[in-house]
């Protein structure tokens, strides 16, 4: 990545905060003209700083903006709470583009279809005489790409079918490259573009290329998730501090010292020293080694960090929206967003944050009228907060509404189930309030569209224990509820492939499979007590995973078995398996309580659907 | 001849940009930085030509050029701006300086330097 964008992401990212943050003062107080100069700055700056990095599509999107808060600075137009979304939609759509850039290291190509879309929204705005907020509430911009994106679409077939002979080849060139983007961003990548492009151009016909565009997907893409999936940050590239560089290169140098002083060790031995001395040698360079591997473990789990920023910075916006869904004014406001935490928590942050922050607008935080009798200011406040405490990093999210009411949630909990009355009776008031996480709890909570659409608090408990941490959830009547999130600082990944063995599914880390096959059984040979098969002239011992987890039985005898090839230490082990599931990447937690002394296991990790995934170590299984 | 330029601009990107474009076509010459007009005054006393953006926080690049215009009625400036409006164009001109677009091209900078250069000369420096 060259320095112009590592600075202009740097830039981008504090313009877009700036720019956040004076759209929502100014839809609280529209007459404050040193936010309103302040807002069109960071517009213009942004406008610019995309026209030095050549980023066309984010300068064409950001001068329509400009050019509306232009009109407004000029008194010829109203701040309106659409404008207000509008502006903040291509602050939005900025972000993503920011991801992007930082994913790829250079301004993404494909960008016109989304500077459309932001566009669009303007003109549309600007087409009429200032919209009345009920209906920019009910505006979804979900739908609006993909509409923009078929009319691209269309636009290309209209152009190929009037188009006359001269410069066809170039037309239809051009025509299918923009198709193809928009095609693209319509999830219908399925589409055979290219080759239809190749047909049209050897035949000098532009049918076979308005057929391709023409077709319609057999199956609807599933939508994406309203505000989920649409955000997830796909960041490959980090940027690390040079300092944990050196410490890296630092902790090299001394891991060599030691691989150098074993490895003299080695000759010492071999010529025959004296085995005592030898021992205690190697035992001290055998705690040094233990030391370095600590350090190196922790070095390398601290470059992979983020700050919280990186998700925090999403939300402003859509709490803005849930508040105007809900007809509560509420605003956002976020601290310590430069804690950083290890980047996969950071990027699984935003769907369980989304949750909590739903459920504090929609429960939390009062209507108008609720407010005024409790003597609250009108507008709600929920503070997003983040810090670091030791090797936890630690998120509140905290709103002045009315706390949580417990009668209410005794009376819901009976209702639907969750508890019975005798056990609900028993509970403590903590207790009580600890059921807003329980599953089945939020599903059928109220029947508003923000919450209870079966994913709710008990969703967000969920995604945090995967992650390793806990959710808990703090009331005080009257005067506020606050959630807390605590999450592991670092986190290991490992990548595993789930198998079925004796009618349970395990994990099998991914990086010792070698391969998968499917044998009929009469393949497998007894050699005395085992058994083997070759694979590749190889004979590869094969141990039935059920038997050796001691969960033997409960499948039936099958003409063919599968079996996963593993790598250990170097020897090829074939494990019998009742089925292959999927590959997935997990974060692997240390297992306690009943389980920790079973051999064979290295960790767990829940599922999403709340299963608990244990993860063999191979090494120690079949040794 | 080597000038000393004072590049005056709050998004230090911009600033990068304008000393790429600067470094091509003169590398010899020293250039200064400042984030705001506050920030430049301090500066100004060794400065031959000064390349001003016109959006800024505080003091607007129009607004300091015609400072300047008073302090330095010899020094060369140049209001850089990705407003391409004419009252823009024309109240720089009023102010006694050059307009260049924003992003700046080495082509539209150098044409500038040139004139500041000639205008410079004649007045002996």
């Amino acid at each position: 990545m060259n320095e112009f964008i590592e600075q202009f992401l740097i830039e981008a990212h504090e313009l877009v905060e700036q720019g956040t943050g004076d759209l929502l003062a100014l839809e609280a107080h529209p007459d404050d003209r040193e936010r309103l100069d302040s807002a069109f700055r960071a517009f213009h700056t942004l406008k610019g700083a995309a026209g030095i990095i050549d980023f066309a599509a984010m300068a064409r999107a950001l001068h329509v903006a400009e050019d509306t808060l232009e009109t407004v600075r000029a008194g010829a137009r109203a701040l309106t709470p659409q404008l207000v979304g509008d502006c903040l939609n291509a602050l939005d759509q900025v972000l993503q583009w920011l991801d992007r850039i930082e994913a790829v290291g250079e301004a993404p190509i494909d960008a016109e279809p989304e500077a459309d879309a932001v566009i669009a929204r303007f003109g549309a705005a600007g087409a009429e005489t200032p919209v009345a907020p009920a209906a920019a509430a009910s505006a979804d911009p979900g739908t609006e790409p993909a509409s923009i994106e078929q009319q691209i679409l269309d636009a290309q077939i209209r152009m190929l079918e009037a188009a006359g002979p001269e410069g066809l080849a170039g037309r239809m060139a051009s025509a299918a490259l923009v198709a193809e983007r928009a095609l693209l961003r319509l999830g219908r990548s399925g589409v055979a573009v290219g080759p239809a492009l190749d047909q049209a151009l050897k035949a000098g016909d532009p049918a076979p290329l308005i057929n391709a565009l023409r077709q319609r997907p057999a199956e609807t893409p599933a939508p994406l998730p309203a505000a989920g999936g649409a955000h997830e940050p796909a960041v490959r590239a980090l940027r690390v501090d040079v300092e944990r560089v050196d410490a890296l290169v630092r902790l090299t140098g001394e891991i060599t010292v030691v691989k150098t002083a074993i490895g003299h060790l080695a000759d010492t031995a071999e010529a025959g020293g004296d085995p005592k001395l030898l021992a205690a040698r190697l035992k001290d360079q055998h705690t040094l080694f233990d030391r370095l591997v600590g350090d190196l473990q922790h070095a390398v789990l601290g470059i992979r960090v983020l700050p919280l920023r990186q998700v925090f910075q999403r939300f402003p916006r859509q709490v803005r929206e849930l508040g105007m869904q809900l007809g509560k004014p509420v605003r956002l406001v976020t601290e310590g967003d430069d804690t950083e935490a290890d980047k996969a928590i950071v990027e699984a942050l935003f769907e369980p944050l989304l949750h909590v922050l739903r459920n504090a607008v929609d429960h939390g935080i009062e209507d108008e009228a609720g407010r005024r009798a409790a003597g609250k200011p009108a507008i709600g406040t929920i503070t997003l907060r983040g810090a670091r405490q030791g090797e936890h990093v630690v998120i509140e999210i905290e709103d002045d509404g009315r706390g949580v009411d417990t009668g209410r949630v005794r009376a819901a909990a009976a209702e639907r189930g969750v508890a019975s009355p005798a056990i609900l009776a028993e509970m403590t008031e903590a207790e009580v309030i600890d059921l807003v996480f329980a599953p089945g709890f939020s599903t059928a909570a109220t029947l508003s569209d923000v919450s209870g659409r079966g994913v709710g608090m008990d969703a967000a408990r969920a995604a945090i224990e995967r992650m390793g941490g806990r959710a808990t959830l703090d009331s005080r009547p009257g005067r506020g509820t606050t959630a807390r999130l605590t999450l592991p600082f670092t986190v290991m990944m490992t990548r595993v492939m789930t198998v079925k063995a004796g009618g349970q599914l395990f994990g099998v880390p991914f990086d010792a499979i070698t391969e998968t096959v499917r044998v009929a059984r009469g393949q497998i040979a007894a050699i005395g007590a085992a058994r083997a098969l070759v694979v590749r002239d190889r004979a590869v011992p094969i141990v039935d995973l059920g038997e050796a987890l001691g969960t033997p039985g409960g499948k039936a005898p099958t003409m063919d078995t599968t079996i996963v090839i593993a790598a250990i230490s170097g020897q090829l082990v074939g494990l019998e398996v009742d089925g292959l599931g999927e590959r997935m990447e997990v974060m692997l937690k240390p297992i306690g309580g009943l389980l920790s002394g079973v051999p064979g296991i290295s960790g767990a990790t829940l599922l999403g659907d709340g299963q608990v995934l244990l993860v063999l170590d191979l090494q120690e299984l079949i040794s | 001849m080597s000038y000393r330029v004072l590049i005056v601009d709050d998004s230090k990107l911009a600033r990068m940009s304008v000393g790429k474009a600067l470094d091509a076509l003169h590398p010899d010459w020293v250039r200064v930085e400042a984030a705001n007009a506050d920030d430049a005054v301090a500066l100004l006393k060794d400065v031959d030509l000064v390349l001003l953006d016109f959006n800024m926080p505080g003091k607007d690049g129009l607004e300091f050029a015609g400072e300047l215009r008073g302090q330095y009625p010899d020094m060369p400036v140049a209001i850089i701006s990705a407003n391409h409006q004419v009252e823009i164009i024309n109240r720089a001109g009023a102010a006694g300086a050059a307009f260049l677009p924003k992003p700046l091209t080495a082509q539209a900078l150098g044409a500038f330097l040139d004139d500041a250069v000639g205008a410079l000369k004649s007045a002996g420096r």
